[in-house]
């Protein structure tokens, strides 16, 4: 029988893409502090770094970092699930390698080449240019190698191990449909309505909906270790979120559509679904509510119970609350890509991927670094999880504010003039919040390096033995 | 419609589902604490989710429809929380 202390070679190679995700945490918040600074002094860096290219390495970071950390969580929890080591181990880590280089390369030339002619050479080489997904072919091409390979070994060690349990079909159709969207985003037609079309079903489909499976299956897996909830209680609560979040989320899509030059019915169907979709979120609230109080906040690791439980809130909240304020036709026409947007985004993120994959490292750590019976405690960590969450709130607040003001002059008072547009950027209420969002970026930055520090040192002294 | 109206209807939503999830909070802890105060906080929340719902659905910019859908929201937010207790507990009771 094993120790608890046995980490099988693939668990090993968890940390490596937690690592990578957590350096590439810090170049995300870099990149998002240089951006904030330039709404504020837009010269600085002006022809060095340009906003566009700026904005374009905050996103793509976020992305790539959120995606490595549930690659870890999958190479993580599949051994323990299936009680053997990956299939495939030497093509994992062959992958990982692959992977660093391609973000290394990729980073490089949006640094130093930034833009090319629009030609095929752009392209493949330098930027396909697509809104949130700009790497160029080439890296597309590599994403959907890496997760073909990744989809081998998760559906091969469960072939291998016979192990066909509930969690592990949901990841393995999961992988398929993570595959599968993110090609619909390699498509190329010069009708920009019918290139946004598809587009969207990266962004949407593939972000908010293949994503949120992904986080429903680590979510259940982290129940499990932290909180030992039996496995038939976590199952019936994925399969019960998956109809929820697809039922709801799938046609949600079409929230995206109303001004992209899609058909009109669009706007009821974008609107009717994504009406209901914080529906499932507030169940999620419920269930937090309950688990929390159930086990009387009482866990063998701390900071991954809390992240967790803020996780099922700040889902909530950002994708949930505000979300809805701006996802009505009516409502939209106005507010549609003004700075509520941002704010939207950046906590609707936090709340429901950057909170697991923090909850997921430390329960990781828990294994590595305390023997059994010991519980996963410390100060620091308080102090990042409050400061975390204070900052992003500060983030989103501003930025809330900046965007009430734009739809209300710039849009519903100015008619989208440019001259509305100039009028609105200059209006107290946009800029004043432009600094107080730079003022709590930074203290989301220092936030992240009291998390990494503490992630280098939890554990290593035991707090309750 | 006047510009302003925008505004109120952003702040409605945004008030709209804040409070039904608040609700949803207050009363899951009331029933699990058997705090009677607390359930009953919950229903500032539910009452001031009534309140932001009824203002979108007679905003004249919605069409029957879209009324509909709000109405139906409404009654889904004051039912969620007490049927997600009920499906949550009832998961639970196999980890008896």
């Amino acid at each position: 029988m094993k120790n608890k202390n046995f980490l099988y070679e693939s668990q090993k190679l968890a940390f490596w893409y937690w690592t990578l995700a957590l350096i590439l945490f810090g170049f995300q918040l870099v990149f998002g502090l240089i951006i904030a600074y330039q709404y504020i002094q837009p010269e600085f860096l002006h022809k060095i770094l340009n906003f566009s290219i700026g904005r374009l390495l905050h996103l793509n970071a976020m992305i790539l970092w959120l995606l490595f950390g549930f690659i870890g969580g999958i190479y993580w929890f599949l051994p323990m699930e299936t009680e053997r080591e990956i299939v495939g181990l030497f093509w994992a880590k062959v992958a990982f390698g692959l992977i660093a280089v391609a973000v290394g390369i990729v980073v490089a030339v949006f640094l130093l080449v930034q833009i090319g002619k629009a030609d095929w050479v752009t392209l493949w080489f330098i930027t396909e240019g697509r809104e949130y997904i700009e790497a160029p072919r080439w890296a597309d091409i590599g994403i959907v190698a890496v997760f073909s390979i990744i989809f081998f070994n998760v559906f091969a060690t469960i072939w291998k191990a016979k192990k066909l349990k509930g969690i592990l079909w949901v990841l393995v159709i999961d992988l398929l449909a993570i595959i599968g969207f993110y090609i619909a985003g390699m498509f190329f037609t010069p009708n920009i309505s019918v290139d946004q079309f598809w587009w969207w079903w990266v962004v949407h489909l593939w972000v908010e909906a293949t994503w949120e499976v992904l986080v429903g299956v680590l979510v259940a897996w982290i129940l499990m270790s932290v909180l030992g909830t039996p496995r038939k209680i976590v199952e019936g609560w994925l399969y019960l979120e998956v109809f929820l979040v697809f039922g709801t989320g799938i046609l949600g899509l079409g929230h995206h559509y109303f001004w992209i030059g899609a058909p009109e019915y669009w706007l009821g169907i974008g609107g009717f679904f994504s009406a209901l979709e914080p529906l499932p979120l507030v169940a999620m609230v419920v269930h937090a509510v309950y688990d929390a109080g159930v086990h009387r906040l009482k866990t063998v690791n701390k900071p991954a119970f809390f992240w967790i439980v803020f996780q099922s809130f700040g889902n909530f909240v950002g994708a949930g609350v505000w979300g809805f304020m701006h996802t009505l036709p009516q409502i939209n026409l106005y507010s549609h890509g003004t700075q509520i947007t941002a704010a939207h985004g950046h906590l609707a993120f936090f709340g429901a991927y950057v909170a697991t994959n923090i909850a997921m490292i430390y329960t990781a750590l828990q294994k590595v670094r305390l023997n059994e019976g010991q519980i996963l405690d410390g100060g620091l960590w308080k102090w990042a999880f409050v400061s975390l969450i204070i900052s992003i709130f500060g983030i989103t607040a501003p930025l809330t504010v900046a965007g009430f003001a734009q739809t209300f002059i710039e849009r519903a008072v100015g008619g989208s003039s440019w001259q509305a547009y100039i009028n609105g950027q200059l209006h107290p209420w946009v800029k004043e919040s432009m600094v107080w969002r730079f003022g709590f970026g930074i203290m989301f930055f220092i936030s992240y390096l009291l998390l990494v520090i503490d992630l280098l040192k939890i554990g290593k002294k035991p707090a309750i033995a | 419609m006047n510009a302003e109206t925008i505004l109120k209807m952003l702040i409605a939503g945004f008030s709209f589902t804040l409070s039904a999830g608040l609700y949803a909070f207050f009363y899951a802890l009331g029933r699990l604490s058997n705090s009677f105060l607390l359930e009953l906080f919950s229903f500032v929340f539910a009452f001031l989710m009534i309140l932001s719902g009824f203002f979108l659905v007679v905003c004249p910019v919605f069409t029957l429809f879209w009324k509909l859908l709000l109405v139906f929201s409404i009654f889904a937010y004051l039912i969620i929380p007490k049927g997600m207790l009920w499906i949550v507990k009832k998961l639970h009771q196999k980890e008896k």
